[in-house]
């Protein structure tokens, strides 16, 4: 992690997203990262969550 | 060939054929990707690491393939160098020879094996490549470490190194790319290989399955203040992720860029490798026809000799030769010239050839440039995408926004709370009317601080008006007072410029007046001047002839004195008229009279 407020923490789940986990990622699979959060986000908004 | 699709069983040998073969090569993908052990990314790439045609892509693509085949890939790449020589092998067979004396060949295996040894070592890479490139000449010392280098590979270690490095000069093309991969392959190993050291120090592997787990855990929560929170920290992750892609894209466009340019390159060089070769090839042929006929060289000694050139001059060799009638001599003379025009032609080729290697070597130089600055505009672009203002001020405004939507989602938390845990309505209204009460008492307490806080400020505020009062108006005073002193300044000066006009007017008419009395004045003079002469011309008439008719004696005597005072005393009269002012009538009623007495005197 080069900047310590690019660090994203869930501390009530325990996971931590750094700059680590974005290194060698494809870009497709960062388009399919993307797609699940909007999905998720989606139905949040909705109020379906 | 096997098509079996366990792990331990599959051979390089079956891998590298169906990855070379495009008719097998969709097959095998198709097998591989329903047993599950290969993906598109894995597929794409063995493409890139065996150098088999881009062209390929596309047949992946059309599949879909999206299982994973981490296994197979490990696999793969453990085993890359010799899946590519394998690969080379079935392609190529043994093309790599040279005939010399000795007929010496490689292998593609060897071929591949000689340049992955030499990569190991930058410095005699870089020179090898100049070698092959531009023939910069390559040092003894430099030769024995290659002879040590490619004692593994299974070479010969009496291998002639001049013949073998001619090997790789003549497939400058193959060489160059084998390098280039070769570079490129051991970079990626050592990245592979801090990656999988990375990955495997964290619980969750990748990015996809820590989001999987993410939004798995967010799916299932109950507590809508914690969701609340949670939900602004996904869309941050979202954000990054975008941002990441963004990278990508940018990346991605370099590469072609760079791609681009390597492949112009490349073609410059393949032509400036052809130009080259042909001109060597005439030089060749040049030089062997000028060593050919020696004897017609006129820088030979035996030319020289033989002609006397040096006694008589080359141009008096060829017309002596070309005059003679001996037809032997004459075809002498048109020989002599023909090797003069292929000398000169030689002459011209070298430096044509020694400019091209200029020319040559300034495209190698301005290819380098530009891959270099594609590489740091690229890592600049990167940096600032990087560290662009989110990130700058990112903390703060994270950290307010963050706060104001937890505290929204925290009141309306508190409200549903309260109303789902109270059942008795009357309570709630009992509660909420305590809290009407009690802001009802703050808010009397707040205004009558206000009040309190006016009512002082207002008595003050009071007596500075007075004061500002009092002030303005004696100001006022003081410049009414000026001002009504002005007015009159103001009425004086008026009544003065009027008195001013009226005073030039009286003088200007006052000037007219006595221009007209002057006027007159000159007229009656110039009337009554007349008038006396006249009168006075007659009188003299008169008293002459009288005096003529009463008294004959000295009669010139009497004239003249009579003349003398008339004249005279007309004179005096005149000089007194005009001096003294004069009326026509008086001066006519005088001068009557005093004609008469002056008549009767005489």
């Amino acid at each position: 992690m080069e900047k310590e407020q690019n660090k994203i923490t869930f501390e009530e789940y325990g996971l931590e997203f750094t700059e680590e986990d974005f290194k060698n990622v494809d870009k497709e699979t960062l388009i399919k990262c993307r797609d699940k959060i909007d999905k998720f986000l989606e139905k949040m908004e909705k109020g379906e969550k | 060939m096997k098509m079996e699709l366990s792990l331990n069983e599959i051979s390089l040998e079956d891998i590298a054929y169906n990855l070379y073969k495009n008719s097998k090569l969709n097959e095998t993908i198709k097998v591989l990707k329903e047993k599950g052990i290969l993906d598109t990314v894995g597929a794409k790439e063995i493409i890139e690491r065996t150098g088999i045609s881009r062209e390929l892509e596309g047949i992946i693509d059309k599949l879909e393939i999206d299982t994973n085949a981490v296994e197979l890939l490990e696999f793969i790449k453990q085993q890359y160098s010799q899946i590519k020589v394998k690969i080379y092998e079935i392609r190529e067979g043994n093309r790599y020879t040279i005939e010399e004396g000795k007929n010496t060949s490689l292998t593609s295996q060897q071929f591949f094996k000689v340049i992955d040894a030499i990569n190991n070592f930058p410095e005699l890479r870089d020179d090898v490549i100049k070698f092959i490139t531009s023939g910069t000449e390559i040092l003894e010392e430099e030769k024995q470490q290659i002879k040590s280098v490619i004692s593994n590979t299974g070479i010969d270690q009496n291998v002639d190194i001049d013949k073998l490095l001619k090997i790789l000069r003549e497939n400058e093309r193959d060489a160059i790319k084998g390098f280039r991969m070769s570079k490129v392959l051991h970079e990626k190993e050592e990245k592979d290989e801090d990656k999988d050291n990375k990955v495997t120090n964290s619980k969750i592997e990748g990015l996809e399955a820590k989001i999987d787990e993410l939004l798995k855990k967010a799916n299932e929560e109950k507590d809508i203040k914690k969701l609340a929170r949670i939900s602004i920290k996904i869309r941050m992750l979202r954000a990054r992720i975008d941002k990441e892609i963004e990278i990508q894209n940018i990346a991605e466009k370099y590469e072609t860029d760079r791609k681009n340019l390597t492949e112009k390159r490349e073609n410059e060089r393949q032509n400036e490798g052809r130009e080259n070769n042909e001109r060597e090839e005439t030089i060749n042929s040049l030089r062997e026809f000028i060593g050919d006929n020696i004897k017609y060289n006129p820088n030979s000694e035996y030319f020289k000799y033989k002609y006397s050139m040096d006694k008589y001059g080359l141009d008096k060799v060829i017309k002596d030769l070309k005059s003679s009638k001996n037809e032997l001599k004459q075809m002498e003379a048109i020989k002599i010239e023909e090797v003069i025009e292929k000398m000169e032609d030689l002459e011209y080729l070298i430096a044509e050839d020694k400019d091209a290697d200029k020319v040559s070597e300034q495209n190698e130089k301005s290819y380098q440039k530009q891959i270099k600055n594609l590489h740091s505009k690229e890592k600049k672009i990167i940096i600032a995408k990087k560290v662009n203002v989110f990130n700058r001020i990112g903390a703060f405004f994270k950290n307010i926004i963050e706060q104001i939507i937890q505290n929204r989602a925290i009141k309306k938390y508190e409200k549903l709370q309260i109303m789902e845990s109270s059942k008795d309505y009357d309570n709630i209204d009992e509660k909420y009317n305590q809290q009407i009460e009690k802001a009802n008492k703050e808010l009397g307490r707040k205004k009558k601080e206000i009040n309190e806080k006016v009512e002082s400020e207002t008595t003050e505020e009071k007596e500075n008006a007075n004061k500002a009062k009092r002030i303005a108006d004696e100001k006022r005073k003081q410049a009414d007072s000026k001002k009504s002193e002005v007015e009159k300044l103001e009425e004086m000066l008026k009544k003065a410029r009027q008195e001013a006009l009226e005073a030039d007017k009286e003088a200007k008419s006052a000037e007219k007046e006595n221009q007209r009395a002057n006027t007159i004045l000159e007229n009656v003079q110039k009337e009554a001047t007349k008038r006396a002469e006249r009168n006075a011309e007659s009188e003299y008439d008169r008293a002459t002839q009288e005096a003529e008719t009463e008294a004959n004696l000295s009669e010139e005597e009497v004239n003249k004195k009579i003349k003398e005072k008339t004249v005279n005393e007309f004179r005096r009269r005149m000089m007194k008229l005009a001096n003294n002012g004069y009326t026509p009538d008086d001066s006519k009623n005088n001068n009557a009279e005093k004609n008469e007495k002056e008549n009767e005197r005489i």
